[in-house]
């Protein structure tokens, strides 16, 4: 195996919560009056803080790897560290070739010069000469699309020209290692699809790509493999379909698609009502990843105790922020408004295809009695699978391959008549 | 992974990022890499001053004109203090607000550099060395403007310029230099303890009265002499004076500026370097 082109071996970043700066002098001079000896070197710190710990991985060249995590798991430090903006605490980086770091957009812009002077500062920056700047100068505002604004300051540009102009920099610098973080977050659709396909170009011409985004449909199409950070340390390595499900679910996964209470000790549930096992069921039970244009099912089997309530299996969908999608039950049907009898159900709700949207998703089940209020059960998180579109032009992305807003994506009736000849002319989906 | 060939021929270009690192070939290799980005940013500076301000450059010509006019009405006029009887003393007083500016400017510059950085700190990596550096680039922009206004001066009040003005150069250097070593521990600290902020224009204050700005240092009585001579500013302005109106230029202790700028900033580089590593923590 070739020499991985970044190695991480036992990295750490400690932070005390009040941290080591804006110390002024006149407590530096009352700790020195307070403990003569220490004087000016160690003092009593704020309480420590570890926002990376005992990290280690490789990358190879060519690699493009999606650093995930929650917020203030430490993919920013880590970023910072490989970066060469914050020094670690422990542990060591080889890095082997020259790294481009996209942290924050426009960065290092300075917003009184015009968007040419920006360029070759920004260049500077990063380590290039003016020669290599000139030599990519109609590339990198061919990219951004700046052409007309060339020598307008930048503080008239639009929030857009800002983050096409930085990421063009960024993106052509052609560094072996191009680290970027969160920024495409800010642009709009057609320019995130650029970028990710520039930032394909770079990956797939050989050089390695790492990205942190929350945007998971991102991290799937550009990446080929996850890094999930969790309070610090790496809680999962691997390919990044399977990373991005660890994450959602905040699992690990063991049988990604079914769960069977009856070889458990105990059952979730009530003297009501316990539940026996839940599945998720879809084209390929295997894997949780869900064709867009599919339906899947999720399963119940419980088994009822008593005839006291009336008992309602419910399915909670969350999406990847974790926002709720939609929460659905079988108590519109009159006979599940009453008290069932005793005995052992399965209850399966299928969620059509051409319905849900692109991303991760969590699901919770339930069971509970609406009046009054009961929840015998719930069983928060149990599987997490990923909704993929393939892109071969019926769904309804059709053609277009940029990212779309929206929880679902249900494909809707559409019909057009052709007004002037009084006919249909095309109608809704078959 | 084996020492092999492989690997051996990539650790040439292979970079080490550990806790704690002293000074390393790798920093030299750093600065000079990015040696362009001192000019860029100086010359970014310099833009954005003039382009912010309406009045642009004339800014930079009003500043010593005032302190001149300001000097010679109230030291020479009212309180009858003489330059050194060579040149007017409007002129010998210009001279030396021209290279203490490009001194002070590039020290308070220097100071405030990093901390007016800091989203470049936090957010992107290059030796941090550069930035209180490429302030007195801009200082020195500034300068040159009041040198311009200077000369201008000169011709007007026909004083005749000397062959040994070449000389006034080199000697405005080592006061930049001056102001790059004392700027690299200052900038550094003013992370730390924000207190600099508020010392440096005190100190600066002190200072000006110190070095013989608007006086000749050949008016401090010989015994206190001595003790001015280890402001090494003194020699630089006496030096700056000498070489363009033709009078002496005291060469011993230029060189002994030179000795204590090149010591006070190499160890403040050294130091510097240490301290760069948790520039991004502290902020």
């Amino acid at each position: 195996m070739p020499a991985p082109i970044i190695s991480v071996d036992g990295l750490g970043k400690r932070y005390y919560l009040q941290g080591p700066g804006n110390r002024t002098i006149r407590e530096a001079i009352l700790a020195a009056v307070k403990a003569p000896f220490s004087a000016f070197g160690r003092r009593a710190r704020g309480e420590e803080f570890w926002a990376l710990r005992d990290v280690n991985f490789t990358v190879q060249r060519g690699e493009a790897v999606g650093i995930i995590g929650r917020n203030g798991a430490g993919k920013s430090t880590l970023l910072k560290v490989l970066s060469r903006i914050m020094a670690p605490t422990t542990g060591e980086v080889r890095l082997g070739g020259k790294v481009a770091s996209l942290l924050e957009v426009g960065t290092g812009f300075h917003t009184e010069l015009s968007g040419r002077e920006n360029i070759f500062l920004n260049g500077a920056i990063m380590g290039m000469t003016r020669a290599e700047v000139r030599a990519r100068f109609d590339e990198i505002v061919a990219f951004a699309e700046v052409e007309k604004f060339l020598d307008t300051p930048v503080k008239r540009y639009s929030s857009g020209m800002y983050v096409r102009l930085a990421f063009a920099v960024a993106a052509h610098l052609q560094p072996e290692i191009l680290v970027v973080d969160e920024v495409l977050a800010v642009g709009d659709a057609s320019f995130q699809r650029k970028c990710l396909g520039k930032m394909q170009d770079v990956a797939s011409g050989g050089r390695t790509v790492l990205f942190v985004s929350h945007n998971m449909a991102a991290i799937s199409r550009l990446c080929t493999r996850g890094i999930l950070l969790t309070h610090g340390t790496v809680a999962a390595d691997g390919p990044v379909s399977q990373v991005a499900a660890v994450y959602a679910g905040g699992t690990n996964g063991e049988k990604p698609t079914e769960v069977d209470y009856r070889v458990r000790d105990k059952q979730p549930g009530t003297e009501h009502v316990r539940l026996l096992a839940a599945r998720l069921l879809g084209d390929q039970v295997d894997s949780p990843t869900i064709d867009i244009r599919r339906p899947f099912s999720v399963q119940m089997e419980f088994e009822v105790l008593s005839d006291r309530y009336p008992l309602n299996p419910n399915v909670h969908l969350y999406n990847e922020e974790g926002a709720c999608v939609f929460v659905n039950s079988d108590s519109y049907i009159p006979e599940f408004q009453k008290p069932r009898r005793p005995g052992i159900y399965r209850s399966t709700v299928t969620i059509p295809g051409n319905f849900m949207a692109e991303g991760m998703f969590s699901v919770d089940v339930a069971i509970s009695t609406l009046d009054p209020v009961i929840v015998h059960l719930w069983e928060r998180g149990i599987f997490t699978f990923r909704i993929h579109d393939p892109g071969e032009g019926d769904s309804v992305r059709g053609t277009y391959a940029g990212p779309i807003p929206g929880s679902v994506r249900p494909m809707l009736d559409w019909t057009t008549e052709r007004l002037d000849e009084g006919q249909a002319v095309a109608a809704r989906r078959s | 992974m084996a020492e092999d060939g492989a690997t051996s021929a990539i650790s040439g270009r292979t970079l080490v990022i550990r806790p704690t690192s002293g000074f390393s070939w790798q920093d030299i290799v750093d600065i000079w890499r990015y040696r362009e980005l001192l000019w860029i940013l100086g010359l970014r500076d310099v833009k954005v001053r003039y382009k912010q301000a309406s009045m642009g450059v004339l800014w930079a010509a009003l500043q010593p004109l005032a302190q001149m006019v300001t000097f010679t009405v109230i030291f020479h006029r009212f309180a009858g203090l003489q330059g050194d009887g060579s040149v007017p003393y409007s002129i010998f007083c210009l001279a030396g607000v021209t290279v203490w500016g490009l001194f002070s400017n590039g020290l308070s510059l220097a100071s405030e550099s990093l901390l007016n950085s800091t989203n470049l700190v936090t957010k992107v990596y290059f030796p941090r060395v550069i930035m209180p550096l490429a302030t007195i680039f801009t200082a020195a922009v500034d300068s040159a403007i009041a040198g311009f206004l200077l000369l201008i001066f000169m011709a007007a009040q026909r004083v005749p310029l000397h062959a040994s003005a070449v000389l006034a150069l080199p000697i405005a250097a080592i006061g930049a230099l001056c102001a790059a070593a004392i700027g690299l521990w200052t900038s550094a600290i003013n992370l730390q303890y924000r207190d600099v902020r508020h010392a440096l224009p005190f100190f600066m204050q002190l200072l000006v009265y110190t070095s013989p700005v608007f006086y000749s240092s050949a008016m401090v009585p010989a015994r206190y002499r001595s003790l001015l001579f280890l402001n090494p500013m003194v020699a630089v302005i006496d030096g700056f004076r000498g070489a363009l109106f033709g009078t002496s230029i005291p060469f011993a202790r230029l060189g002994l500026s030179l000795l204590i700028a090149l010591v006070v900033g190499s160890l403040g580089f050294l130091r510097f370097r240490q301290l760069e590593r948790t520039f991004a923590d502290r902020i």
